[in-house]
């Protein structure tokens, strides 16, 4: 009897592969939640990571059109227009030491920028990024965002506080005031998309924006003002909420030195930076969700149809009033070269309109929202503390209830 | 309803209490190390300590250990963002004092660089105070302004912000050539540049609110702590002393003696001082071009001996520099070294107001309030 | 427009024991008073309504040797014009070893500062200023630098300062 040979007693790498093919479809289709979890896991870091990427690629926009604006170059040394400033500057950040003050409440120190760091990018949870690529598609998607978005606040002033420096300390309660008071506009204009459209799911929210008519059917433009007027509230306490200049009073540097971050330094510092970009996206994102058609192209399903050049017509006209603004407030040195550069970015754009996929419209609506939070920054000074409360509270909380009334009596008789 | 009593009972209770906060010397908007030892209730500034010293080098005794001539040198670190009009108002204090005649040519040179170099100040100032509330922008629109002038002064004496340009008896050299041109090619696009400027900052609606009816100075309080130059004028008193008690050549100028009108406010408010600044910036462009089509030709300098002595005897000269005015108390015992020297800093004076006028501001009003006085921390602290 | 002169004679009648000389020097005069009435003085100069001397211009100290002296520069400014009305200059002297002269902070706001200049570099006392401590030096500094007899010091606070 010849004796067995070795691929029989000791089943070989190749057999246990068959093995696995074998049964893996048969258990994963009976365990579906593990598949969906690990899924979802590589999904997530792929959204953080994207996240990250677009915070770096974020600050290096900033700075250069913050340069244009100003004047000046921006940074120029790094690569290609100071392109790789943005690897650089995290590896400056995460290089840096990380300093805590001997007398900071050093646990609650070192925690915050973790929890404001969490909260914003748990947000990122429902966005609908294109028709299939959204994580968890709740049913109170938008709550969701409004609550978990919150706990940035927790998180400022558990750095505010525990950083035992007097600035510090009067951002925390800058911030307590601000974020709890400009919450209330942001909840009352989101609630008149929600009563129209009659969903808290964020996915739903786009898919009734769909529409042959293409862009007529974003909320943005349906029953106009209504919608135009809670977009602009939505806008405004959007960008207090994220503490972007105008409404950076929690860290308004040339009053409170740096506000709730004055004390940190390096990775830690990073982590605040990285937030607040991020906040700006989420932002912008929601922003994008409700008004603007969240993923819907601009033209949905006929792309040369009358709405086409309808469409065309008004972004040249739209552009053209861009360059005479600009041309008076930001480049008073008339550089013609600049129509031309406009005019290839729309007829590029024009080109990229009939090819890029849900994905990329929604970054680019999303994008061109931060943009104008740039172009604000760059532009306008900084209100008072109380200031800023009136505006909340006697100027857009009015606006957005009467505006929230209005929707409330449309939906009665229209649908 | 009982625990509504019991809620105010307990808010009654709870402990409320002032806040010192040092503001400064290291502070982004104290414009230098000056230290603000403030009082807050919450937001509300109570009580205001401005501590100062911080620069202090006691220019007055280096001045009794130097020659008239080598002082000169030293007064461009006092307000070292007109050092041009801090030379001048040294070299006439000492003229006044020794009795010597200045060329006709210099004069219109010192004229034309003071003026220029106030430009440049009060560029800094309006820049920098847009800084304070918030706006990054118009400070760099400011500086591309402010650079072209440097140049200016860079092609005659070599320096950009220290100059001893000045001389007792004239001016160091005269003009290079070609810079008469240069300098009507920066003073025709200047004008357009100010109205850029009054686009994005002067009429924004958000800088108005900030600054229009914040920290009003009476005119008869500014006066009391010596508030001078355009903060002063900005209170509605027509008081500079180009105009009050003429010295050089500024008798043979037209212009107009700028006065705060309280567009967006009251008068004296922190808008009007802002906007004084920035119309007094038109003014001195009407006075270099009167200067560039009156300028003789001729010897720059009075020739002085080497060992200078002016005769015994004291005097007080104020010049009219961008921050207020600038006066030089020189005691002469007849020796080549001057007995005394005291410098009025404007900088010192106006700031001096700060605590009788920042009692019940917000801490953000405070920081405009010290933006628009325009203080420069070497002259305070000299 | 009323001359230092009559500004000064007008003074010597009215406080005949507390005004001194008027000193005419070659580019400034100015009236001598005594060191006690200089508050009082100046809130006359301030009060009377037709000299109303509104605006302090600057309080100069001078090391004469024997004494220290304050110079005062007043000047009575128009708010409705800006023009000046009149000027004056006074002179307080005090003996080196007991400088003390009566303040005028409370005549002016601008003399709380600058009379703390002169006590800080001068060391010269203003009796009854409300808050007389040093303003450009350290709360700590010894001496006053601007006197002629002033001896820089070699160390402060553990500094080498050679």
């Amino acid at each position: 009897m010849q004796p067995v040979t070795a691929s029989v007693g000791a089943p070989d790498l190749k057999d246990r592969l068959d093995v696995l093919l074998t049964y893996l479809p048969s258990f994963l289709s009976s365990h579906g939640e593990i598949v969906s979890a690990v899924f979802l896991l590589i999904v997530a870091l792929a959204v953080l990571l994207g996240v990250s990427v677009y915070v770096c690629l974020a600050v290096w926009l900033e700075r250069k059109i913050s340069a244009d604006m100003q004047d000046r170059l921006g940074p120029m040394r790094v690569g290609w227009h100071g392109v790789v400033q943005m690897l650089v500057d995290p590896v400056k950040l995460a290089l840096k030491e990380d300093l805590c003050p001997g007398a900071a409440d050093r646990p609650f120190f070192m925690l915050a920028p973790f929890v404001v760091l969490a909260a914003s990018f748990a947000t990122f949870a429902v966005m609908p990024f294109s028709a299939a690529f959204i994580l968890a598609d709740l049913d109170i998607g938008v709550l969701y965002v409004a609550s978990v978005g919150a706990g940035v606040l927790v998180g400022l002033v558990m750095a505010g506080w525990a950083s035992n420096n007097k600035w510090a300390l009067f951002s925390a309660i800058r911030t307590i005031a601000m974020l709890v008071s400009y919450e209330i506009p942001v909840g009352l204009s989101i609630v008149t998309v929600v009563m129209m459209v009659g969903s808290l799911s964020t996915q739903k929210i786009v898919l009734a924006q769909l529409s042959d008519a293409g862009m007529a059917g974003w909320h943005l433009f349906r029953f106009p003002p209504v919608f135009m007027v809670s977009f602009l509230v939505f806008f405004i306490a959007g960008l207090a909420e994220v503490n972007r200049t105008p409404f950076d009073l929690a860290e308004a540097d040339s009053e409170l030195v740096a506000g709730f971050h004055t004390e940190y330094s390096g990775m830690r510092w990073s982590f605040f930076f990285l937030a607040e970009y991020a906040d700006m996206l989420i932002v912008s994102m929601l922003g994008t969700v409700l008004y603007l058609g969240g993923w819907a192209p601009l033209t949905v399903t006929r792309p040369l149809t009358i709405d086409f050049w309808v469409f065309w017509g008004m972004a040249a006209l739209l552009a053209w009033y861009l360059h005479w603004l600009w041309t008076r407030i930001y480049l008073p040195r008339g550089e013609y070269g600049l129509i031309v550069v406009q005019t290839a970015i729309l007829i590029a754009i024009a080109l990229a309109l009939l090819v890029v996929p849900s994905l990329a419209w929604f970054l680019i609506k999303s994008l061109a929202l931060i943009f104008v939070m740039m172009w604000l920054r760059w532009t306008l000074p900084r209100p008072r503390i109380d200031q800023l409360m009136y505006l909340c509270w006697k100027v857009l909380i009015p606006v957005a209830f009467v505006n929230l009334f209005v929707v409330g009596v449309m939906r009665l008789y229209w649908r | 309803m009982s625990g509504i009593v019991d809620q105010v009972q307990r808010q009654k209770a709870l402990k409320t209490d002032r806040m010192t906060i040092n503001m400064g010397p290291q502070h982004p908007s104290t414009h230098g190390v000056l230290r603000l030892l403030v009082t807050t209730d919450g937001e509300i500034v109570d009580h205001v300590e401005p501590v100062i010293g911080y620069l202090h080098r006691c220019k007055e005794k280096i001045a009794e250990n130097l020659p008239y001539y080598q002082f000169m040198p030293y007064t461009d670190r006092l307000d070292y963002l007109a050092g041009m009009n801090n030379n001048w108002a040294w070299a006439m204090a000492v003229e006044k004092l020794a009795g010597v005649k200045v060329p006709e040519r210099a004069e219109y040179i010192r004229v034309m660089f003071g003026e220029l170099n106030r430009i440049a100040s009060h560029l800094v100032a309006v820049g920098t105070f847009g800084l304070d509330l918030g706006t990054f922008t118009p400070v760099l629109y400011c500086f591309h302004e402010r650079e072209k002038i440097l140049d200016l002064f860079e092609a005659t004496c070599g320096a950009r912000l220290t100059y001893n340009y000045y001389r007792i008896g004239g001016v160091a050299k005269d003009l290079p050539d070609g810079l008469v041109t240069k300098i009507r090619e920066f003073l025709d696009p200047f004008e357009k540049r100010i109205d850029e400027l009054n686009t994005l900052l002067s009429e924004n609606h958000i800088f108005v609110r900030r600054t229009a009816n914040v920290g009003v100075f009476p005119p008869a309080l500014a006066l009391d702590y010596g508030v001078t130059g355009p903060s002063l004028r900005a209170s509605g008193v027509p008081h500079d002393l180009r105009r009050a008690a003429p010295y050089s050549i500024y008798d043979r100028f037209k212009f107009e003696v700028v006065v705060g009108r309280g567009e967006k406010g009251t008068v004296g408010d922190t808008w009007d001082r802002y906007d004084c600044r920035v119309r007094e910036m038109s003014e001195s462009v009407k006075i270099v071009r009167q200067c560039l089509d009156g300028l003789p030709d001729g010897e720059v300098r009075t020739k002085l001996p080497a060992v200078f002595k002016p005769p015994k005897g004291h005097v007080l000269f104020k010049a009219e520099n961008p921050k207020g005015e600038l006066g030089y108390y020189v005691v002469s015992d007849g020796s080549p070294k001057p007995s005394r020297v005291h410098i009025r800093g404007p900088s010192f004076c106006n700031l001096s107001i700060i605590p009788a006028v920042c009692r019940g501001v917000m801490l953000a009003d405070l920081v405009a309030i010290l933006g628009s006085i325009d203080i420069v921390l070497g002259e305070v602290d000299r | 427009m009323v001359t230092p002169r009559e500004i000064h004679d007008r003074l010597k009648a009215q406080f005949p024991d507390d005004v001194g000389d008027f000193v005419e020097e070659p580019v400034e005069f100015f009236s001598e008073v005594k060191p006690a009435a200089v508050g009082r003085v100046c809130a006359f100069l301030k009060e009377d309504p037709e000299l109303s001397f509104n605006y302090l211009v600057s309080i100069s100290s001078v090391d004469l040797t024997a004494n220290l002296a304050a110079v005062y520069h007043l000047e009575s400014m128009d708010l409705e014009s800006g023009r000046t009305r009149h000027a004056f200059v006074m002179r307080a002297q005090a003996p080196r070893d007991n400088p003390v002269i009566a303040s005028v902070a409370t005549v002016w706001g601008t003399a709380i500062w600058q009379e703390r200049e002169v006590y800080d570099l001068m060391g010269i006392t203003f009796e009854g200023h409300p808050d007389l401590k040093r303003i450009l030096t350290d709360d700590d500094w010894v001496g006053h630098p601007l006197r002629k007899d002033y001896v820089f010091p070699k160390t402060y606070r553990g500094i080498d300062l050679e």
